[in-house]
Formats: structure tokens, C-alpha cells, sequence
């Protein structure tokens, strides 16, 4: 322990302290320009250097050309990124025009396709399929009316378009409604 | 060193300073690209939505001449490719120009074959565009009507022209900095204003109809030996046309181009051809018998003497004045004398008794007159304007004609006489067409359509409004002329246009053609039948017109209308059927004549007559347009409703003889 260094006294650990006595004196640490100066030499504050205006230069100029450098790449980076957009771009339009082209001719395509002529043509010529020479009309039942029993109705029958039998040439029974409908739909629907 | 120095400077002072905006716009003049894009022209549809025409985006092969290197080579190169001589090639390679066409909108193979050699780099200074091109998938169905389509996409006539602007679109347009090899340089300036494709029109037209028609009417053609014809569909309810067919014979006059494989892939043989060979081919393939598309829309354009189908005017102008009833009997002599002028029957006779319905079921042009003499010019004429002769339709179509009506300034003595029997007076097939709709609808006019609407770009049909309508003649006088009408294919002229088991009623009509030379030539006839069937609940109205022919129309044009007709309600699915007693809890079918109709001028007759009782509801219905569409008839006499005169049987014998 230093000279200068203020000295207390502490009661033992685990005494009691009498009621009455004064506690610990603590002394103040006198000031260090009264005590004399200790020999410090290994602990001292190191000034640093004072940098001269060429170190200045020379931070500044690397600074600007990798400011410079950081810029160009940054643009050559962003003219890339135009560049693959633009290119990216111009594909989509490409596409865009190549799939509306496309649909147009699918779309001439089939409207070809559909042609009555050319229906015709095929009809004709490669399936030698004949126009027919006569039409035949068959006539339909009358419809029922709502509620009513079944019972004779006149009229001539469609071939085949009774189920219940005819009961004498043009008399059939009366249909009965929804029923006979698949059997009559196929003498009113026009030809394919 | 220094002058060296000095002088690099003076210039590049030069070029960045004074001179500067100089070459700064010539800098923009060869790098800035302007284009135009064009827009999709839109397609024509039917009514079920099938093209009939449409723009399909083709190659284009173009050159740059000053970047061409060896045109002799290039030209050898395309030449087989392109399928055009090689010097041909090598000129164009050569011009001193800066862009040619070498090819335009080729098809799909010798496009990727230039495409491949633009790839190997054979090609120099030749580049690729696209530019639409316009097809008609169905051939040349319904040409006439469609029209043309320039090749800088604009419609030159018919449909195409009348509705271009909405068709046509609107162009759009690319700025662009490119580089020398016309690649877009990034980053540089570019603005984009979109095109914005024409929107589809829809026609009344039904395709497979149409070819129907076209099909029997070129049949008739042929087998009448005629110059040409017309045959024309329509919707008795909407007045939209379904089918509007146009042929002609090919002829020496015709432009070459309308001399191209017709749409209808049959081979007619006229009669009394012997070998049917291809004698007196006019074009390269087409022969002679051979009818092709009409190279204008005839049934709007073209007028003729309508001849007897005018009689239903007559007929229905004398029935809604009072001047007859169906019953009136009259005495048809041999020759019947007009302001000095004889007229006859087609046919000798001697004096006859027969009533209206025998006169028109057997198209006594005596006893027509005898009629129309009753009603006077001044209704007649009054009438004709209501039917729809004498004006436009609302088609408006490109060059349509309004007809000839003759004015009471250029009445004759012998007016009274030819115009109720179609002469003297012209019309359009469409005119005719819609006059017998108007007795098909009870009496009631329904403008003719031919564009139902259109499709924008939102793919939603915008259906055009429906034109006014406006009634001609009472339900009962329609209902009257039906069954005069029904008469005349039962058992008059019109049997060969006999649909057992549809009712038809309809009339026949067969006009001298007039002569250049004034008067009319012999044997020369425009033979027509018009009607509409079912007759007890008409669907369809059709009228067939065949030109040029020595038949009558009971011969020439008759067995076409039932062909088309029988093809039509087939198509439409209408089935045969007669007016049968109501069954309980069955709704009838509606009358015809009952729909909505807006009123029109009112004609005598129409007046206080007995039989109007539909007329108070018709002016319950009326539009805005209701009666500025016809004008009034203000030519009407005092002959509408008198006292019938006693039937004339004077006769005089003089002049010329008139069918």
C-alpha cells in the first residue's frame, strides 16, 4: 500500500459495533499536485499522428474511384438489368403477336373447316354421301292436354313414334306428354 | 502540334456547339423508329357467330436495296422461294430506293423458309414484317354483299366499305431509338400507344342458308339458261334477311377478278347440253355454265320491272280502299283497251268471269287492271310508297337504289294500266321482298335487316335497334290476300311452288325486259315468285328473281322457291303444320299481325275502314319514328272507299300489247 493512501479502520467481520461508536473515518484522498508526483512512464497518453493534406489527397481520390468504380458497375449492373428487360419485353410482345396470330389462323382454320361448301364437298365427294331426292314429313301427335286420361286422338302416327301401339292406320293413343316426348323430339328437330 | 490541337478543337466546338441541334436531329432521323402499328380489322360474322370474314396477320418479305450486297445472289435465293422470277427479284434488290416489297402477305411455308435464310444470314438487307391480310373461309359465299378489302386494309365496297370505321379499328404507333440493324437500343426514348382492334359485325346472315340459296339458285340459272338471278330469305318476324344470294353467268365484261372459283362445289350441266363440256369458258377454269358471285349486291343495287308479284300491291291497295272484296267477280275480255292502247292476257282467251282471288291465283293482267281503274294512280302510287317501293330501306346499303316510281308528273294515259301489273315502274328484289313480309306479318311493314350488331372488344354483342315499323293494310286484308295468295299455288300459276305439307302463299311474276332501243325485248323475261311460308303462321318470307330468261316465273323461279324454302324451315326447324282447334290448357300460337307495330302515315282505306280494329293498338305502340319514316301519301283519290263502279267490259282495239 501507498503512503498517500487513506487508511480505515474496519471492525472485524462478525463483531458487533458498540451503540455509541462513531463509525468509520473515511479520509479524503489529497489532491495529486500536494503529493508527490509517482512515476507513471508506462501508462501515458500517445498523441496520435497528425495526418498531412497527401494522406487527405490520397483518401479522397481512392474514395472517388471507387465511388466511380461502385457507380459504373452500378450502371453497367442497371443497363444489364434494362437491357434483359427490354429483351425479356420484346419476347412477351413476340409471343403475344406469334399466340394472337396463331389464334387467328386456328380461327380461319376452323371457320374453313365449317364451311358449307366445303361440308358439302367432303359430304359428297369423299364420303359419297347423295342429296336427298324427296323430303318426307311425318306428322306429330297432338299434345295432351294437362290432366287429361289417355285416349284416342287422330291423326296420322309417326313411324315408330307410338309406344302404344296403333290401334288402326293414322289413329294412334294420345301421348302422355313428357313421356312420349323423346319418341316425337326426333321428327321436329331440324336435320343436323 | 498547337494548329493540330487548335483545329481538333475549332471542330469538336463546331460539332457540340453551333452545329449541335444540327446533328442532333440527324442523329434522331436515322436512329428514332416511327411506326404505325396497324390494328386488327375486325371479322364479319353471321348470325350464329361463323366468320364469313376475317384478318389473319401474313409475312411480308421487304428489302433495304442499299444494304443488299449481291442481289444476283439474294434474287436466286428467293426466287424459288417466293415463287417470282428472278430478274424480276434482282430489279427490285437493285432499285435505288431504301425499301421494296419483294412479297406480300405469303403464306405460311415460304415464310419460314425466308425465315430460315434470314437465319443463315443469306439475306442481306432483306427483313420480315407482318401485315394482315384479309380471307373469306367460306369462299366467295355472300361476296357481293361482303365487298372488298384494299390492301392497306380499308374497305372498298359493300359491307367492308359501309362499316369500315367500326370494322377498321384504330391504329396504334411505336417510337423507338434502334440501332442500324433495326434492333431496339435500351434505355433509349420509346413510346407505345397500343392499336385498338375493329370490332366484328354481325349479320342477319345464316351461313348454311346461304349456301342453300346460292346452291338452288345457281341450279335455276342453269337450268332457265338466265343471265343471272337473286334469292332472298327473310325472317317474317324481325325483317333480318337470312339469306340474300347473288349470281350471274360470267361474262366477257366482268373484271378478272371476279372470275375465281366460285363457292359452290358443284358442276352444273345446262339442258339440252349434250356433252356438258366446259364450251365457252370465258375465264381460266370457269366455265361458261358456271354461275359465279354477282359482282355487285344486286338485290339493294340493281332494279327491274317486278311484272306480276306487283299485283299484290294492287291487289292489297284495291281490298284495303273497299274498291273490291275477294268475291267481286269481273268480266275479263280477250284485250282490253287502256287510253288507246290494247292490252291482253299472257295467254288467248275468251271473255272470262272470274273473281279478284281467280284473277291473281290465274295473274290476269285484264283483269287487274279492271281493278286498279277502280282504286286510281294517285293510291296506287300512295300504296306502293307504303309497301316500301320507292325509298330506301333502313340497310342503306353502299349504292342502293331507291327504285322508279313514276310521279303524277310522268303518269300516262296507259299508268293506270302497266304499273298495277309491274311494268312501267322498277324496283329492288329487296323492296319486293319486303312488301310480301308486310302481308306475311298481318299487314304490318318490317324494314328488312341485314346487320343484327356488333362485338366490341369486351366480347359482348351490341345489337343495333330494331327499325320502326308502321302498318300498310289491316290484318283482315292481309288475312284476305293469304288466302288469295295460298289460291295462286293451290291452283293458279304458282303450283311448282307447292311444299305439300307446308302451306305456301306466294305469287308469280314475269317482266319483259325493256329494250335499249326503247319497248321491251321478246322472249326475254326477269321471271320472279315471292311468298312466305306456312302461310296460317309465317316464319320465313322468300322471294327469287331469275334475269334473263325465256321462262316464265312459274317455270324459272317457282321450284327454286320451294327448294330454298323447304331447305330454310328445315334449317329453322319449323314443322309442317295446320291450324288445328284449340286443345284446353294449351297455349295457342300466336296470330300473326298481333305483335307491336308502330303507326304509320294512314293510307285510304286505312281510314274509318271496318276492318281496322288493330289499328287503335297500334297506335298505342307507335315510336318516335313512326311516321317520319314514310312520307305521307298525299296522292290518294277520291276513289278510296266509294261505291265500286260497274266492272268494265268496253273494249278498243289498238296498239301495242303489254304483258
Amino acid at each position: 500500500m501507498s503512503p498517500a493512501e487513506p487508511q480505515r479502520k474496519l471492525a472485524p467481520p462478525g463483531a458487533a459495533r458498540p451503540l455509541h461508536q462513531p463509525g468509520p473515518v473515511y479520509h479524503q484522498p489529497e489532491p495529486a499536485g500536494r503529493a508527490a508526483e509517482p512515476e507513471r512512464r508506462h501508462l501515458r497518453l500517445v498523441e496520435r499522428p497528425r495526418r498531412g493534406p497527401v494522406y487527405l489527397r490520397r483518401l479522397g481520390l481512392a474514395l472517388l474511384v471507387a465511388s466511380l468504380t461502385l457507380l459504373g458497375l452500378g450502371l453497367v449492373a442497371l443497363h444489364a438489368l434494362s437491357a434483359q428487360d427490354q429483351f425479356t419485353l420484346n419476347q412477351l410482345q413476340d409471343q403475344a403477336a406469334s399466340a394472337q396470330a396463331a389464334y387467328q389462323r386456328l380461327r380461319l382454320e376452323v371457320a374453313q373447316l365449317e364451311a358449307p361448301a366445303r361440308i358439302v364437298s367432303v359430304a359428297e365427294g369423299k364420303l359419297k354421301m347423295v342429296q336427298p331426292g324427296s323430303v318426307t314429313y311425318l306428322p306429330a301427335p297432338r299434345p295432351a292436354a294437362p290432366g287429361a286420361a289417355s285416349g284416342p286422338a287422330s291423326g296420322p302416327s309417326p313411324a315408330g313414334a307410338s309406344r302404344g301401339g296403333t290401334s288402326g292406320r293414322g289413329v294412334v293413343p294420345a301421348p302422355l306428354g313428357d313421356a312420349d316426348w323423346p319418341a316425337i323430339k326426333p321428327y321436329l328437330t331440324p336435320r343436323p | 502540334m498547337l494548329a493540330c490541337l487548335g483545329g481538333i478543337s475549332a471542330k469538336l466546338l463546331l460539332v457540340q456547339g453551333v452545329d449541335a441541334s444540327t446533328y442532333q436531329a440527324h442523329e434522331v432521323s436515322e436512329d428514332l423508329e416511327q411506326l404505325t402499328l396497324p390494328a386488327e380489322r375486325g371479322a364479319i360474322l353471321d348470325r350464329n357467330g361463323d366468320e364469313l370474314s376475317l384478318s389473319v396477320p401474313m409475312t411480308t418479305v421487304v428489302a433495304d436495296p442499299y444494304q443488299v450486297v449481291n442481289p444476283r445472289q439474294e434474287a436466286m435465293a428467293l426466287s424459288s422461294v417466293l415463287g417470282a422470277p428472278e430478274p424480276v427479284l434482282q430489279a427490285e434488290l437493285s432499285a435505288p430506293s431504301a425499301f421494296v416489297y419483294l412479297a406480300r402477305t405469303i403464306p405460311d411455308a415460304p415464310a419460314r423458309k425466308v425465315e430460315d435464310l434470314l437465319a443463315a444470314g443469306q439475306l442481306a438487307g432483306v427483313y420480315t414484317m407482318q401485315e394482315p391480310k384479309r380471307f373469306d373461309p367460306a369462299g366467295q359465299l355472300a361476296a357481293p354483299l361482303i365487298g372488298v378489302v384494299g390492301a392497306d386494309g380499308q374497305g372498298l365496297s359493300g359491307l367492308e366499305y359501309q362499316y369500315n370505321q367500326l370494322l377498321q379499328g384504330k391504329p396504334g404507333e411505336l417510337v423507338q431509338v434502334v440501332d442500324p440493324a433495326g434492333n431496339q437500343i435500351p434505355g433509349g426514348v420509346r413510346q407505345y400507344r397500343a392499336p385498338v382492334p375493329g370490332d366484328d359485325l354481325v349479320l342477319s346472315l345464316d351461313e348454311p342458308l346461304q349456301y342453300d340459296a346460292e346452291e338452288a339458285l345457281a341450279r335455276a340459272i342453269v337450268a332457265a339458261q338466265a343471265k343471272s338471278g337473286m334469292a332472298l330469305v327473310m325472317d317474317r318476324r324481325t325483317g333480318d334477311l337470312l339469306a340474300v344470294a347473288e349470281l350471274t353467268m360470267p361474262s366477257a365484261q366482268e373484271p378478272a377478278t371476279l372470275q375465281e372459283p366460285p363457292a359452290l362445289p358443284v358442276w352444273f350441266v345446262p339442258p339440252g347440253s349434250s356433252t356438258g363440256a366446259k364450251g365457252g369458258s370465258k375465264g381460266p377454269g370457269i366455265a361458261r355454265e358456271q354461275p359465279v358471285e354477282a359482282p355487285s349486291a344486286t338485290a339493294f343495287t340493281s332494279v327491274y320491272e317486278p311484272g306480276s308479284v306487283q299485283k299484290l300491291i294492287t291487289m292489297s291497295a284495291a281490298l284495303a280502299t273497299g274498291a273490291v272484296v275477294p268475291s267481286d267477280t269481273f268480266s275479263i275480255p280477250d284485250y282490253y283497251n287502256v287510253a288507246g292502247t290494247n292490252f291482253y292476257d299472257a295467254w288467248a282467251h275468251p271473255t272470262l268471269h272470274w273473281t279478284v282471288s281467280n284473277i291473281l291465283a290465274h295473274s290476269s293482267d285484264i283483269g287487274t287492271i279492271e281493278i286498279a281503274q277502280r282504286i286510281g294512280m294517285g293510291t296506287l302510287v300512295a300504296y306502293l310508297h307504303s309497301f316500301g317501293v320507292g325509298e330506301k330501306t333502313d340497310v342503306n346499303f353502299p349504292g342502293e337504289s331507291a327504285g322508279l316510281v313514276p310521279g303524277p308528273s310522268q303518269w300516262s294515259g296507259t299508268s293506270i294500266a302497266t304499273v298495277p301489273i309491274g311494268q312501267g315502274l322498277a324496283v329492288t328484289a329487296v323492296q319486293m321482298l319486303a312488301a310480301y313480309n308486310t302481308i306475311a306479318n298481318g299487314g304490318v311493314y318490317v324494314p328488312p335487316r341485314l346487320v343484327d350488331g356488333y362485338i366490341g372488344p369486351s366480347g359482348h354483342e351490341h345489337l343495333f335497334p330494331a327499325p320502326a315499323t308502321h302498318r300498310v293494310v289491316s290484318s283482315r286484308v292481309a288475312q284476305e290476300m293469304t288466302a288469295m295468295l295460298e289460291g295462286v299455288v293451290r291452283v293458279g300459276t304458282g303450283q311448282a311452288a307447292n311444299l305439300e305439307p307446308y302451306t305456301v302463299a306466294g305469287k308469280t311474276g314475269t317482266a319483259l325486259v325493256p329494250s335499249p332501243t326503247g319497248g321491251y325485248e321478246n322472249n326475254n323475261y326477269v321471271s320472279s315468285f315471292a311468298g312466305f311460308v306456312p302461310a296460317e303462321d309465317p316464319a320465313i318470307t322468300v322471294m327469287v328473281v331469275v334475269e334473263g330468261t325465256h321462262q316464265y316465273g312459274a317455270e324459272a323461279s317457282a321450284p327454286v322457291f320451294a327448294m330454298i324454302a323447304r331447305d330454310a324451315l328445315q334449317e329453322l326447324g319449323i314443322p309442317p303444320h295446320r291450324p288445328e282447334p284449340p286443345v284446353p290448357g294449351v297455349p295457342a300460337a300466336t296470330p300473326y299481325g298481333a305483335e307491336g307495330e308502330a303507326a304509320g302515315p294512314a293510307l285510304p282505306g286505312l281510314q274509318g275502314a271496318p276492318d281496322v280494329q288493330v289499328e287503335g293498338a297500334s297506335a298505342t305502340t307507335s315510336t318516335s319514328r313512326a311516321g317520319s319514316a314514310r312520307p305521307a301519301p298525299t296522292t290518294s283519290t277520291s276513289q278510296a272507299g266509294s261505291a265500286r263502279p260497274a266492272a268494265p267490259g268496253s273494249t278498243s282495239r289498238a296498239g301495242s300489247v303489254g304483258h
